[in-house]
């Protein structure tokens, strides 16, 4: 794995994990707020419809029990004050039936039942003399209990109706009281279509067999699709039921007290929930809308700081290897200048040695001595050598001397022209071109003009030592925000990532022994840090080489004291 | 003419004195700087003075910047070349401030050395 993917990975690896926790953050409460919301809402919703139905169911029941209740007290009345042989009579029975219908049109027939289980007397529409309920369960309840009210039964006439008979002991002879109650008056209190909506209102009895007429459930004695629930006494329990077309429909179930029967109330609460399925879907819309903001800002969030992180990363790598650098140059800066300083006195003893050599040769005789000339000549090349070890050590002494740097006003264009005039005929003699692009609006700047000149001449001389022969070195310079910033474009062979990265140590060089001290770029590197500027490479192998020196418009002041302590060693 | 050489490298002492003679220079050699400063004093009241003093910069025991400090209050018309192996301009210019005539850099050409002389001496 390269260093690149190495790096790459590790970005997308902290980018995960900030967008990871940005949307934790963020989506969790957002979540959580629609959930409780759309739960409150719901809730609050179920119970107001619910409180609703129930209330409804409730009065109705009420209406029902006292309808029922009416109904029996009056059966109970009139055969309980009046006597037997009275009410055996028709007529007499007639004239009660017929008071009984002036309040209420609910009673459809009104009959008076021997023990035998046969009419003694009867008044209604039908001819049920002779009719008898020995064996009918009704009969049989009602003398066991003294009171019977029935579920409701087609009957003889094939209408909707259901019976209250209740038994009396007189002194002398039992009979029973039987009324049929039409299921008309019992219909009117349902009122299924209370509020025009798809609403419904019917009566079961504890087998879920229709009492009454339902809208959605079908005819009297039909039998319901659902279980009917539990539901205590006085209580109302809801349910959903299935309506019309499947429609979800919100059920009531009540008991009724008198009678053994179940009020069901139902309505279609699809019209009723529609504000609040619209606020739920608001709410829905509201939570998905900010989840994609917060996912977005997410995302952007975390590719910014992933983006200023590496660009800071790369800023501090640039900042480090600058560093390093400077300080891998200020210690053998430091090395050089001991080192040199070492060298010159045995270069010195040499050098005079050599010359008392050739002092002591101006008295022989060159006839008489065997190898006069190769004793001069020898001496002449310890001397060369001394010179050429002489100038390393100066080198070296230069690039590890810390000195004020001079400030002159410096007119760049000037300048490089003289560095370029000096080195004009060796680049000549290889057919080099150097090229300086006018540069019209240079600002001046302060700094050492020697030095300055020092870094010129030696990075023009090592381009046209690059490229060997036949090419161009080009010249520019322009301002820029920091100073001046001036460029030496060469077309020699370039060099590869490892070259450039030690271009600038000391006593680096790719020259061949004895034609390079390595010391050239070193020293450019260690006086333009001297003067607040910086040197830097651009090249790739078989593209040139491009040197860009940054100036500052004023070269810093350094402190004396520097010079003080270094003459002290 | 007469020349003071103070240098703590003996045998370059000893070359210069050979080397120098050749050349009309008489050169009296001290290894370090105290010996240099009893010889000024001894050439003072001799009355046959130094016309010219070279000055090691850099020995130990008494420095070179030192001896020269003391030489000017002895003898303040003798000029004074500094020599130096170091390539410090701040101790030249240093010695220059306390009345060095010029300075030199080791390894230097006795040709070179001989003119300086000879210029400082007049």
């Amino acid at each position: 794995m390269t260093e690149a993917q190495a790096s790459r990975r590790k970005y997308a690896r902290i980018y995960r994990r900030i967008l990871v926790t940005l949307l934790l953050l963020a989506l969790t409460p957002l979540i959580a707020l629609g959930v409780f919301c759309l739960n409150r809402i719901n809730a609050l919703y179920d119970e107001k419809i619910n409180a609703g139905i129930e209330a409804l169911t409730n009065s109705k029941r009420r209406a029902l029990e006292t309808f029922v209740a009416e109904r029996l007290a009056q059966i109970k009345t009139l055969a309980f004050t009046h006597p037997y042989a009275e009410l055996a009579r028709h007529e007499r029975l007639s004239e009660f039936f017929t008071i009984m219908q002036q309040n209420s049109h609910s009673f459809a027939d009104l009959g008076i039942i021997g023990m035998d289980g046969r009419h003694v007397a009867y008044v209604g529409p039908y001819d049920l003399h002779d009719a008898d309920y020995s064996n009918e369960l009704w009969f049989r309840e009602t003398l066991r209990k003294g009171l019977y009210i029935s579920d409701v039964f087609m009957g003889f006439r094939q209408v909707p109706h259901f019976i209250i008979a209740v038994l009396r002991h007189t002194g002398e002879r039992s009979f029973i009281m039987r009324a049929t109650i039409d299921m008309d008056a019992v219909d009117a209190l349902l009122e299924r279509h209370y509020s025009g909506r798809n609403s419904d209102a019917f009566l079961l009895n504890s087998q879920g067999v229709l009492q009454s007429m339902s809208r959605f459930h079908g005819e009297v004695m039909g039998k319901v699709n659902f279980p009917v629930p539990d539901v205590p006494k006085d209580g109302v329990a809801t349910f959903t039921a299935q309506g019309e077309q499947g429609r979800p429909m919100l059920a009531a179930v009540a008991p009724l007290k008198t009678i053994r029967w179940f009020l069901v109330v139902e309505d279609d609460v699809t019209e009723s929930l529609r504000p609040l399925q619209r606020l739920k879907m608001f709410i829905v819309v509201l939570v998905a809308f900010g989840g994609v903001l917060v996912i977005a800002g997410a995302l952007l969030c975390s590719r910014l700081l992933i983006e200023s992180l590496a660009e800071a990363d790369k800023k501090q790598a640039h900042i480090d290897a600058r560093l390093l650098q400077s300080s891998k140059m200020a210690a053998l800066g430091k090395m050089a200048a001991g080192v040199a300083h070492e060298i010159n006195n045995p270069l010195m003893l040499i050098q005079e040695n050599a010359g008392w050599i050739r002092d002591l040769l101006a008295d022989e005789d060159p006839a008489k001595m065997q190898n006069f000339d190769e004793i001069v000549d020898s001496t002449a090349k310890i001397e060369s050598h001394v010179a050429r070890a002489k100038g390393i050590t100066q080198r070296m002494l230069g690039f590890g001397r810390r000195m004020n740097p001079g400030r002159t006003e410096i007119f760049l264009n000037q300048l490089a022209e003289q560095a370029i005039a000096m080195l004009k005929t060796e680049a000549t003699a290889r057919n080099i071109e150097i090229v300086q692009e006018p540069a019209p609006h240079l600002p001046v700047i302060l700094s050492d003009q020697a030095q300055l000149e020092q870094v010129f001449i030696n990075i023009i001389d090592n381009a046209i030592d690059a490229i060997g022969r036949d090419g161009k070195v080009t010249v520019s310079a322009e301002a820029c925000p920091e100073g001046v910033r001036i460029s030496f474009k060469d077309t020699g062979p370039g060099m590869d990532e490892e070259t450039r990265r030690h271009i600038f140590d000391p006593f680096f060089t790719t020259k061949n022994v004895g034609e390079g001290t390595g010391l050239g770029l070193a020293i450019c590197y260690s006086i333009l840090g001297k003067l607040g500027g910086r040197i830097e490479v651009v090249s790739r192998p078989g593209q040139g080489a491009t040197f860009i020196i940054t100036l500052p418009l004023e070269a810093p002041v350094v402190q004396e004291e520097a010079i003080g302590a270094q003459s002290a060693t | 003419m007469r020349a003071l050489f103070v240098d703590d490298e003996t045998e370059f002492l000893e070359l210069m004195e050979k080397r120098l003679a050749r050349r009309n220079i008489s050169v009296a050699s001290a290894p370090d700087g105290k010996t240099g400063l009893a010889m000024l004093e001894a050439a003072l009241h001799s009355g046959e003075m130094f016309q010219v003093v070279v000055l090691d910069v850099r020995m130990p025991g008494m420095d070179g910047l030192e001896t020269l400090r003391r030489m000017k209050e002895i003898a303040p018309n003798v000029p004074v070349l500094l020599l130096t192996g170091h390539a410090c301009v701040g101790a030249a210019v240093q010695g220059m401030d306390i009345g060095a005539h010029d300075y030199m850099l080791k390894p230097v050409a006795i040709s070179e050395l001989i003119a300086k002389m000879e210029e400082a001496a007049g």
